[in-house]
């Protein structure tokens, strides 16, 4: 074909209104562009003023999926602000917490909305018909997500009792122990899960990028760390800026991010890709058996990366809940702040990737703040991915163009409304 | 598994929208049996699916906008087939609907072989915590309707 435009208006199955922009005259790509619709949402004008105890509360509405990350990052950041170093107890709780959203986050990403396109259906509604056990699966474990961050955190979406310095409410043991046996009995729906991604067939394409994630010493970093990236080089968190050099770009209201090469990538592909080593054995197993070997330069196998992040969030949440077990949960008074006047930043590996954000606290209230998101660093890498792709594709039915420009899309698991700061195919015509 | 589920729907932050929860309320003082539960579910998206799975009987109590005067009651019962029939235009399961949940349940075989929706028409779903005096005003008559429903199926003594 040596004439193509695609005008897709709206790429279904991912949060929020995004379009793919593809023309093609005379066998050259002229334009190739990922539009970002969405109207901004200003959330870091709305923190201006407010006392830094309401920062977690706001910015967690920035999305309904990855509250419990948007709050745990804004509390790192007014806790790095105003001198706060939480308890160990607080530690242990809010990755039990995190691992909670990852698997409720993943769950609905790799079976629901990534699976129809595998299993050739147009959606979650026919899959339930033609797979009802994958979709079954699908509802039980997110089901056991949700209740863990209930147990945690009050409830999944806009938690309440997280809280600067610790928390306002604790899970008793005996919750603790019923999530750690229904834990345990999930096992078997992930081995079949893993079974069944392994023998479905995902497009073959491969173009190398930078590959950005936090990288812990001594763990799968998801909360803190330092920023490390696969072309080489660590920072620290605080100097995230000279990492994400974010630019305004005119065809999307959501900021365009770049380091070393043109763009990067984040989430659960990048993360594997620099911390692999890191995961636990079961993880490890299960990326062997689903074809995952890295440096994976196929970032349609990002789902495949995100289900080895549900077996290692599983076990990992088994072993949490052994440590808060045996210690026991102590009522804690929240850590108080040692001063009410300071810059922080806070930085955690969400469900999509590497989130940040920056406040600036005088006297107890922000006076600035800066929230960067995974998606909006992922989309100039969705772009570069789509020019690398199209040409490959170019011979193939239209319809298979499209389908194929949408998946990679949805590989991604974008989070459009957060990053307004995604998806239609438009073939110009 | 109790076989009757009495299921309210809705967010008690936004005005007219926490009528499931008021009626919910209402329901609690009067003496249903050991076979029907109450859920207040909040807004639980796709998860409604897995709350229906192995009820006889479901009813559900939520504002629903069919363009009535506020306060007016819609009773409608719901089939599996319909529901499958219906076109998805939901296009991001990340919002997924009440529709888009029975749906699911229809397609996953797990609709119960009734379910009831009781839909009051709000006046309003800004942001507050008060129902508005219309919406208000319709609850006795639909707690009455929802205990008489109940009898009428022998699912509660009827009253001598």
């Amino acid at each position: 074909m040596s004439n193509l435009q695609v005008n897709l208006h709206h790429v279904t199955r991912v949060e929020g209104h995004g379009n793919i922009v593809i023309d093609v005259k005379g066998g050259r790509l002229d334009t190739c562009r990922f539009d970002v619709v969405e109207t901004p949402r200003f959330f870091e004008a709305m923190l201006r003023g407010r006392p830094y105890q309401d920062a977690s509360h706001i910015t967690s509405r920035i999305c309904g999926i990855c509250a419990v990350g948007h709050a745990t990052t804004s509390l790192r950041a007014t806790e790095n602000a105003l001198g706060i170093v939480p308890s160990e107890q607080t530690v242990l709780l809010r990755k039990l917490n995190f691992f909670g959203e990852i698997l409720d986050s993943h769950v609905l990403h790799v079976m629901m909305l990534v699976a129809p396109d595998l299993l050739g259906v147009g959606s979650v509604i026919p899959l339930a018909r033609t797979a009802p056990t994958v979709v079954g699966r699908a509802l039980r474990m997110k089901k056991l997500a949700g209740d863990l961050c209930r147990a945690i955190c009050g409830r999944h979406t806009h938690p309440l009792s997280l809280t600067v310095g610790g928390f306002a409410h604790f899970p008793t043991l005996d919750e603790l122990s019923d999530l750690r046996t229904r834990l345990e009995a999930m096992r078997g729906d992930i081995d079949d899960t893993v079974e069944l991604l392994s023998s479905l067939t995902f497009p073959e394409f491969e173009r190398d990028t930078e590959y950005i994630a936090l990288h812990k010493p001594d763990e799968y970093a998801f909360i803190d760390g330092d920023l490390r990236s696969s072309d080489g080089g660590t920072w620290p968190a605080t100097e995230y800026r000279q990492v994400t050099n974010e630019r305004v770009v005119a065809h999307s209201s959501a900021k365009h991010a770049s380091h070393s090469r043109d763009s990067y990538m984040v989430g659960a592909l990048a993360r594997f890709n620099l911390n692999h080593e890191q995961l636990c054995p079961a993880a490890i197993e299960a990326a062997q058996a689903l074809g995952l070997k890295p440096k994976c330069t196929n970032p349609y196998f990002n789902t495949v990366a995100q289900l080895v992040e549900i077996v290692h969030a599983a076990h990992e949440s088994i072993g949490l809940i052994d440590s808060l077990l045996a210690r026991g949960i102590q009522i804690e008074e929240p850590v108080r702040p040692q001063q009410l006047s300071g810059e922080g930043v806070g930085a955690s590996e969400v469900p999509r990737g590497t989130l940040f954000h920056r406040y600036i606290i005088e006297n107890g209230c922000i006076v600035a703040a800066d929230c960067v998101i995974p998606t909006g660093q992922n989309l100039a890498n969705i772009e570069a991915d789509m020019r690398a792709l199209v040409p490959e594709i170019l011979e193939l039915p239209r319809e298979d163009i499209v389908l194929k420009l949408e998946m990679l899309v949805r590989a991604y698991d974008p989070c459009i409304s957060c990053s307004t700061h995604l998806v239609d195919v438009k073939f110009l015509e | 598994m109790i076989p009757t589920l009495i299921l309210a729907l809705g967010n008690p932050l936004r005005g007219d929208d926490g009528v499931g929860a008021a009626v919910l309320q209402a329901l609690k003082e009067r003496a249903l049996g050991p076979h029907v539960e109450l859920i207040d579910a909040g807004t639980p998206g796709l998860e409604t699916a897995l709350l229906l799975e192995g009820r006889a009987r479901v009813i559900i109590v939520d504002a629903a906008d069919f363009a009535a005067k506020p306060g007016s009651i819609l009773k409608r019962d719901l089939t599996a087939l319909e529901l499958e029939l219906r076109p998805v235009h939901s296009d991001s399961l990340h919002a997924a609907g009440l529709l888009d949940a029975l749906a699911l349940a229809a397609a996953l075989g797990t609709f119960p072989a009734r379910v009831t929706l009781y839909g009051v028409q709000p006046r309003s779903l800004d942001y507050e915590t008060a129902l508005s005096a219309e919406v208000r005003a319709a609850i006795p008559q639909l707690v009455e309707a929802i205990i008489t429903a109940l009898a009428e199926a022998q699912e509660i003594p009827p009253k001598s």
